[in-house]
């Protein structure tokens, strides 16, 4: 359950041993956390102060993911600079404990850009993910390999006969359908309280929102932290052409991102230009938010939901055949797969023992070079033509905009959505397309409004002429 | 009275100011920084064209309400002659709506959508009718089979659509400006009546022809009418989205009238405004009273800083800003300073996004202007 890293990891590793599965999830690939995240391949350096294991655990599998999802990781190198208050005996500490997790730390040049104040830098093997094509390139090798999976698709309820899960009962727009199962694992992230509820068992989980700022410019080729114990605001990483500004950490009611809180925002950006002093002149893009699900152990009763360690937990129900896995990071959601899946396996009764470490991830799907072609851009910002959309025709907008990343530039959308909205109306119907279009300005706006500065202010103004005055979009 | 007048700002607002200004006798400069709204207007005035409900709002008139905080009846009426007089003086005749009803122009995407005042070579009609619609291979803000389902939709009547090849030396980079200056020339117009000869093939000649908005900037008339008379039906044109030909072409046609006129017509940022004048970025100072038609958020008059303070760029000075987004289209630079007059989208109160940028810039400009008469006219 969940098209996340986790399930979509989970299914994965257990196709591999030869077990038929199907990943279900109420909404597209990366519906959950796992299209909302910083995209951070984790050295495990950030963690060296707080959570030895989690770090040593991203440390190794950061030279896993290499291995195994080259195409999907960009091999930027991270950078961790100290801001002047914090102690050398920290940055020592700091040091030794990247040592011992086996993380390479070397003295770095100073940083462009970087609050000179901040001479004190170092480098280790941070990275990026590119987690949309990498949860493509899991779904087909799924696919490939056997297995399914049905998007857009929820989980409503379960059934059991003597004490073991026999059945899940899912939900489509095509109805509802009943699927016999012989072990189900809840990798719902923010939701996996609620689906194990559906059985019975719900789990004590806190919920916690963090922000992040899109500018749109890669404004430094390395990922740059914040050197001093983990916080709100410390972390820069570059994605492509773009720079993605986080994160905070604050409790949140419900496992849907909410949208950003604007002081939240303010605050991470008072947070960022003590870093780059400049950061507020960046052409900001938008904001959106992105959930973690922490497992509280019961009996522990921390009061801040940083203190509770990042390390995942894998829960075997009291209804057999059922586990629910939570918490974790996307860095290692190949390790959690596999200890979910060692205990799936043996509660089947397979032997075959995990293959991920060194089995690599399908190749990346060929991107189009239209460059060469006589067919125009519909999307200009991102260089997307019609024939990348025929390419994955039978989504939504909403899902064609996460495959083909159309709408995603410095426009979000406001010169392309009613195109793609006219293409995809030939395949839908005109007011079906309208809908969509609808959900794609509102998701789209939603992220403007929630960075309403500079020239983004402005794109959001000329967004609404051009809806209003030049398309006659409705206004309501 | 002062004669030197600088008018910042060359978006609708500034340009119907400073022709107003000259027709006056004042010395005019202009002063801009970038092109205002007219690159992303499709050309027609919108007055406010819909309702609180969303409804169609059939003529100004019926706005009494909104209409008295700016101008009496009597001078809408007469400021939307005026501006039409102005038009047409520049080279750009218009059509209105008749008869109480407003004009309905469909956009590109097919949606029938009422308009107050409609240049001459946008196709609009009081009542629906089915029409033909002609449009080539590239121009991807016109898909045509969608635009003839929504066409379909909104008006319950046939689009008939032809979908043509290219010209030959078209390549994707091609904008509505590269279009509309290959229509421009000898070989493309040749080109433009050979292929609608052949696309009107079949086509049922009592429906109007309608194509995308890039034919050509300032022969743009010329061909729609030698098109018509060969083909013996009417021709227009459907607006694209940006950049819009029909606001170039205005733009185009009255910088160039003010210019024959004697106005001064500067690119340059202003940075500070006083009774003296106005001094830009590049430390040029230009003398003369002030009118900013600096367009708010959009136009650049106002800068959105990331912590929600707002600044007014001619000037420098702070505004006030709620922080609600709603309330951002409407911000107004406030006229209270003695300094300077404000006129156009900077003016607040009116949201010309939802609404009519037009109908804003008329009553602000005149309101405006009929104060300055008074002012003039008191000093004597
Ligand atoms: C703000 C933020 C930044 C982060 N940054 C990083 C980072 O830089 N690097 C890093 O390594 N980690 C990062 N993480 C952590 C990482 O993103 C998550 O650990 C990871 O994405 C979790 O994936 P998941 O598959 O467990 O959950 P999700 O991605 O949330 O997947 C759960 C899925 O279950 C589906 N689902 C839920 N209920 C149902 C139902 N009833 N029926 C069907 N489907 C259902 C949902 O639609 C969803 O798609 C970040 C987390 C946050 C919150
Ligand atoms: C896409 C779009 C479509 C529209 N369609 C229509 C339509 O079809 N019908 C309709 O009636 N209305 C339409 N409008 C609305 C209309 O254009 C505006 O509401 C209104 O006309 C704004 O005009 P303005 O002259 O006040 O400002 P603008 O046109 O924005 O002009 C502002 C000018 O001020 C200059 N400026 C700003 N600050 C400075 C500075 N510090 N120094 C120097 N120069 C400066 C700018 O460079 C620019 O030249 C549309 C608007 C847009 C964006």
């Amino acid at each position: 359950m969940g098209a996340g890293a986790t399930g979509l990891g989970v299914a994965w590793d257990l196709m591999l041993r030869g077990v038929a599965v199907i990943v279900v999830d109420q909404g597209d690939l990366a519906h959950g956390t796992s299209g909302r995240f910083h995209g951070l391949l984790h050295s495990g350096a950030r963690y060296v102060l707080t959570d030895a294991v989690a770090a040593g655990q991203c440390q190794a599998e950061n030279l896993c993911l290499r291995r195994i999802a080259g195409p999907y990781i960009e091999d930027t190198g991270g950078l961790f600079a100290a801001p002047p208050e914090v102690p050398d005996r920290l940055i020592d500490q700091w040091k030794q404990g990247c040592r011992a997790v086996n993380i390479p730390v070397a003295e770095s040049v100073v940083v462009k850009g970087l609050n000179s104040r901040w001479n004190r830098v170092f480098s280790v093997n941070d990275g990026v993910i590119n987690g949309y094509p990498l949860l493509q390139a899991l779904a087909r090798g799924i696919e490939e390999g056997g297995g399914r999976v049905l998007t857009h698709t929820r989980l409503v309820g379960a059934a059991e006969a003597n004490g073991k899960i026999r059945k899940v009962i899912l939900e489509s727009a095509e109805g509802t359908q009943e699927l016999a199962v012989d072990a189900v694992v809840n990798a719902a992230g923010p939701w996996a309280g609620e689906v194990a509820a559906l059985w019975g068992d719900p789990l004590p989980l806190t919920l916690s929102r963090g922000v992040m700022v899109l500018f749109s410019h890669r404004q430094q080729p390395q990922v740059i932290n914040r050197l001093d114990m983990p916080g709100d605001g410390d972390i820069l990483v570059p994605h492509d052409h773009i720079s993605i500004w986080g994160t905070t950490d604050r409790e949140t009611a419900l496992p849907e991102a909410p949208p950003p809180d604007y002081q939240e925002v303010i605050e991470l950006m008072e947070r960022g230009q003590e870093m780059f002093p400049d950061m507020g002149q960046w052409r900001v893009l938008r904001a959106f938010t992105g959930v973690r699900p922490l497992y509280r152990a019961p009996g522990s009763g921390s009061a801040s939901t940083r203190d509770i360690s990042r390390d995942f937990v894998v829960v075997e129900h009291p209804l057999s055949g059922a586990f629910s896995v939570i918490g974790g990071k996307w860095t290692t959601f190949r390790l959690m797969a596999q200890q979910v899946a060692d205990r799936v396996a043996g509660y089947l009764h397979y032997s075959t023992p995990c293959q991920t470490q060194s089995h690599p991830l399908p190749p990346r799907l060929e991107s189009f070079d239209s460059s060469g072609l006589a067919e125009p851009f519909l999307c200009e910002c991102e260089r997307v033509s019609t024939r990348q959309l025929q390419q994955y025709s039978g989504g939504s907008l909403s899902d064609l905009r996460t495959r083909t990343w159309f709408g995603m530039g410095p426009c979000q959308g406001t010169f392309c959505g009613h195109r793609v909205a006219a293409w995809q109306s030939l395949r839908v119907g005109v007011e079906q397309s309208d809908q969509e279009l609808l959900n794609f300005r509102s998701e789209r706006e939603r992220g403007m409004l929630s960075a309403l500065w500079g020239d983004n202010a402005v794109e959001w103004l000329l967004q609404r002429n051009i809806r209003f005055q030049g398309l006659g979009e409705p206004t309501k | 009275m002062r004669r030197e007048w600088v008018v910042v700002g060359k978006g609708p607002s500034g340009l119907l100011s400073a022709s107003l200004l000259l027709s006056a006798g004042y010395d005019v400069t202009i002063v801009a920084h970038g092109q205002g709204s007219f690159p992303l207007w499709s050309g027609t005035l919108d007055f406010y064209s819909v309702d609180q409900q969303l409804r169609p709002v059939a003529h100004p008139g019926d706005h009494r309400d909104l209409l008295s905080r700016y101008l009496s009846y009597d001078q809408w009426l007469s400021g939307w002659d005026t501006w039409r007089q102005i038009l047409a003086s520049i080279g750009v005749e218009t059509q209105v709506d008749a008869m109480g009803a407003n004009l309905l122009s469909p956009t590109v995407t097919g949606v029938l959508y009422p308009r107050y005042v409609v240049p001459g070579w946008q196709y609009a009609c009081p009542v629906p009718e089915p029409v033909t619609v002609v449009s080539w291979h590239g121009i991807v803000d016109l898909d045509l089979e969608s635009w003839a389902a929504r066409y379909q939709l909104s008006s319950g009547l046939e689009a008939e659509i032809r979908y043509r090849p290219a010209p030959p030396s078209w390549s994707p980079r091609w904008t509505a400006l590269h279009w509309a200056g290959f229509f421009d020339t000898e070989v493309g117009m040749a080109w433009l009546e050979h292929d609608l000869d052949e696309a009107a093939v079949g086509t049922n000649a009592q429906y109007p022809l309608l194509l995308p908005q890039v034919i050509g900037i300032r022969g743009t008339e010329k061909i729609l009418n030698r098109l018509s008379l060969a083909l013996g039906r009417t021709v227009k044109e459907i607006p694209l989205v940006a950049p819009a030909l029909g606001g170039i072409r205005i733009q185009e046609r009255w910088q160039r009238f003010l210019v024959r006129q004697g106005v001064r017509l500067l690119t340059g940022e202003v940075i500070l405004v006083n009774n003296d004048g106005v001094k830009l970025a590049d430390g040029r100072m230009l003398a003369g009273r002030t009118v900013l038609a600096t367009g708010g958020v959009l136009g650049g008059g106002l800068r959105v800083n990331w912590d929600h303070t707002v600044v007014n760029t001619a000037t420098g000075e702070a505004v006030l800003w709620s922080g609600n987004p709603e309330d951002l289209p409407v911000l107004s630079i406030g006229g209270d300073s003695s300094s300077y007059d404000v006129v156009g989208r900077s003016s607040g109160n009116w949201n010309g996004d939802v609404h009519g940028g037009a109908g804003q810039t008329l009553a602000s400009v005149l309101k405006w202007w009929y104060s300055l008469q008074q002012e003039v006219s008191l000093a004597k």
